[in-house]
């Protein structure tokens, strides 16, 4: 009983019976806004890439994808700017505030992690190539040009 | 006197900082990591505060065994930052592995009862200070109930003799959103077992009021306080505010309102 | 004692090629360490020092940054119009009274108000005297290296290291005396020159003392940083100043269109929304512990939760 309450709050599952279904919808409603609420703060610019129709976008977003493993914003975030990416709406901002967090993070079953050990990630960006480098010792180094 | 503090979130560190009457704060314990403590909240420790880990995430009315690592957390944190108790919330936030990412109501009935009584005990077990309860806000009830809220979580914590968080403004949603009689609820509490009360802002949207945390404090919420000033000596009251940040007058405002209304309540009874 | 019996310049070629590597080696070592020593004042004691947010951004990163600072704190008070694809910036009127001097010189000069380049600004022999008064309250603070310490440093050091250029030209003499190929030797005696060179010329950019002072700073600033990457909007105006001395002004996550110019035009900045440090943290409303140590700013605010 208390999955498929749960099912019918974020996955849009049938309601279970007995339940007050006007209510049940505006919690429905209210989790998705906080949910929105804390991936705008946590990824400022894709927020304003996806600019007055943020909210929209993400109920979009949010009806297609379920709250992800760990139910932070970092990984919620990731994936709805993953999402804006394939409609083609991200900024080269958005696009560089992604690029920090994959250099830094990983994703795994939707949970995030600290990326450790060296790396190297290049992104091409309209006007600017960005190289992030990560070394034993040396630390992370960003080169921008 | 009591104690008048606030939830302490990054956005907020400053503001705390700087401010030395606030000496009781809390900490959502899922934010933190008792291993890389922030170094204001080390600071603040230093200065004498008190700082309560307040668990979220614990899932106490799951018909589930508890997360065990959640537990350690909360433990760990308890110990590392000196805590007189850890709080958590009456409610369950995930089921059958689906997180629902906010803290959901709990059916009134006597099996119910029996789940939340289990896992309270299994949680105090665990924890090295003693654990606090909280009355949450909810927009929806389960049906088929076979008692009311406060006797629910009276019968709880008399069960498992646990302490209890009483959240002023989680009641005054609820007694606003389901018609409930707000006294009578304080009435029916242990108060008796009051380790701390919970006060926050909210706002009305379609005729429902949402416990938000990102809105002024409603004088309905602090006429509760006062009222539950009059029945019995406050220990700390402690101003929950977590997104749209007003400015540090505003804040300082409704931490001044606050105490205030304990005051009246306190006057009321010559408790001061 | 089996060094002393040995005379370097009697070692077969290969012998000493090894002995000089390792030589060159431990010599750069020591005249790193005995640099950094020999800036260092003798007293170890940063507690009561006191820096404005201009002395600060000296602090960490030179004369750049102090510029750089008063920049981003004028624009901040639309006392600047930033052009991000010029990178440049155009005054927009005079100061008001209260303005700290150095923001008074970096005004002075970008006007007449025709945009500058901020290149050009970094540079400008205007602005030179100015950066050296931050520098010299820096040094007669022990912070920053003065210049007879430095002097004395790099004589030291260079020293050293010209010592072991010494030997191995000897030991170059020897070989061509001996008919001896000598190539790699000469290969490794402009090695060493090289790093003599930049022994001698590379300035470190803070003593111990200075590394301590913005260390005990930066920590102690750590709810100010909080607050100036999650609400900088809110900051009085001497704390944004302070927070971009400490911090840089990646740390300051204001979002208008003004500011993200200014920080694509100061640098294009690495920014990002996440804490450097996840701790993990599953919960029905948490969000990213927001990590101390992030390289390029981070705009996270860690969340809280309604109905709890």
């Amino acid at each position: 009983m208390q999955a498929q309450l749960v099912g019918a709050l974020v996955e849009g599952v049938p309601m279970p019976a007995g339940f007050d279904r006007e209510r049940l919808a505006a919690v429905a409603e209210a989790l998705r806004s906080k949910r929105a609420r804390a991936v705008a703060r946590a990824w400022p610019q894709s927020a304003r890439a996806a600019g007055d129709a943020f909210a929209a976008r993400f109920a979009e977003y949010a009806r297609a994808n379920p709250l992800p493993g760990d139910s932070s914003p970092l990984a919620d975030g990731r994936a709805f700017v993953a999402w804006l990416e394939r409609a083609g709406l991200l900024t080269d901002a958005a696009r560089l505030e992604a690029f920090a967090f994959d250099a830094r993070h990983r994703l795994r079953k939707g949970r995030v992690t600290a990326r450790r050990g060296p790396g190297l990630r290049v992104l091409r960006l309209r006007r600017r190539l960005v190289v992030v480098i990560r070394l034993p010792f040396v630390g992370e180094r960003w080169l921008l040009r | 006197m009591t104690d008048v503090g606030i939830g302490w979130r990054p956005e907020l560190a400053l503001m705390i900082e700087r401010d030395p009457r606030i000496r009781f704060v809390e900490v959502v314990a899922e934010n933190i990591s008792p291993d890389d403590l922030p170094r204001p909240l080390l600071k603040l420790k230093e200065r004498g505060a008190t700082i309560i880990p307040h668990g979220t995430g614990l899932s106490l009315g799951t018909a589930e065994p508890l997360d065990q690592k959640r537990l350690a957390h909360l433990a760990r944190l308890a110990e590392r930052l000196d805590a007189p108790f850890v709080s958590e919330h009456i409610a369950f936030v995930r089921a059958a592995g689906h997180d629902s990412g906010h803290l959901l109501p709990l059916p009134h009935t006597h099996a119910a009862l029996d789940v939340l009584s289990e896992n309270i005990l299994q949680a105090r077990a665990a924890l090295p200070v003693p654990l606090a309860l909280e009355n949450i806000a909810t927009l929806f009830e389960w049906p088929g109930a076979e008692m009311s809220e406060v006797a629910f979580i009276t019968e709880a914590l008399e069960r498992t003799d646990t302490r209890l968080l009483l959240d002023v403004a989680n009641l005054y949603a609820n007694a606003r959103n389901h018609g409930w009689d707000a006294l009578a609820y304080l009435d029916g509490l242990p108060l008796g077992r009051l380790a701390y009360v919970h006060i926050a802002g909210g706002v009305t949207r379609h005729q429902l009021y949402h416990d938000t945390h990102a809105h002024p404090t409603p004088s309905g919420a602090l006429d509760l306080l006062e009222q539950l000033s009059v029945r019995v000596p406050l220990p700390a009251v402690l101003l929950e505010r977590d997104d749209h940040f007003p400015a540090e007058a505003e804040l300082r405002g409704e931490l001044d309102a606050i105490a205030a209304a304990i005051e009246r309540g306190a006057q009321v009874n010559c408790h001061v | 004692m089996l060094m002393l019996q040995i005379n370097p310049l009697e070692m077969t070629g290969p012998q000493f090629l090894k002995f000089y590597v390792i030589l060159m080696i431990v010599a750069a070592i020591v005249a790193r360490l005995l640099k950094r020593a020999l800036v260092s004042p003798r007293w170890t004691d940063s507690r009561h020092i006191n820096l404005d947010p201009y002395e600060a951004a000296y602090l960490r990163g030179g004369a750049r940054q102090a510029i750089d600072a008063a920049i981003a704190m004028l624009a901040q008070r639309q006392l600047l119009k930033v052009s991000k694809t010029a990178h440049s910036v155009s005054t927009t009127g005079p100061l008001p009274a209260g303005a700290h001097w150095f923001e008074r010189a970096v005004h002075q000069a970008i006007s007449p108000s025709s945009a500058r380049q901020i290149n050009d600004i970094r540079s400008s022999p205007l602005l030179t005297p100015h950066t050296d008064r931050l520098a010299a309250q820096l040094k007669q603070w022990g912070l920053i290296p003065d210049d007879s310490r430095w002097q004395m440093a790099r004589t030291v050091s260079g020293l050293l290291m010209l010592a072991v250029l010494g030997l191995g030209v000897a030991k170059i003499f020897v070989g061509v005396v001996r008919h001896r190929p000598v190539g790699f030797l000469v290969f490794l005696c402009i090695v060493t020159g090289i790093i003599t060179l930049v022994v001698i010329n590379s300035r470190p950019a803070r003593t111990r003392l200075g590394e301590q002072a913005l260390a005990q700073l930066r920590g102690e600033s750590a709810a100010l940083q909080m607050a100036a990457r999650t609400r900088p909007e809110l900051l009085a105006s001497g704390d944004v100043a302070l927070a971009i001395g400490l911090f840089g002004v990646e740390a300051l996550a204001f979002t208008n269109d003004s500011w993200t110019d200014l920080r694509a035009a100061l640098r294009p900045p690495p920014s990002t929304s996440s804490g450097a440090s996840s701790s993990s943290c599953g919960s029905s409303c948490s969000s990213s512990s927001c990590g101390s140590s992030c390289g390029g700013g981070c705009g996270g605010g860690c969340g809280g939760c309604g109905g709890g």
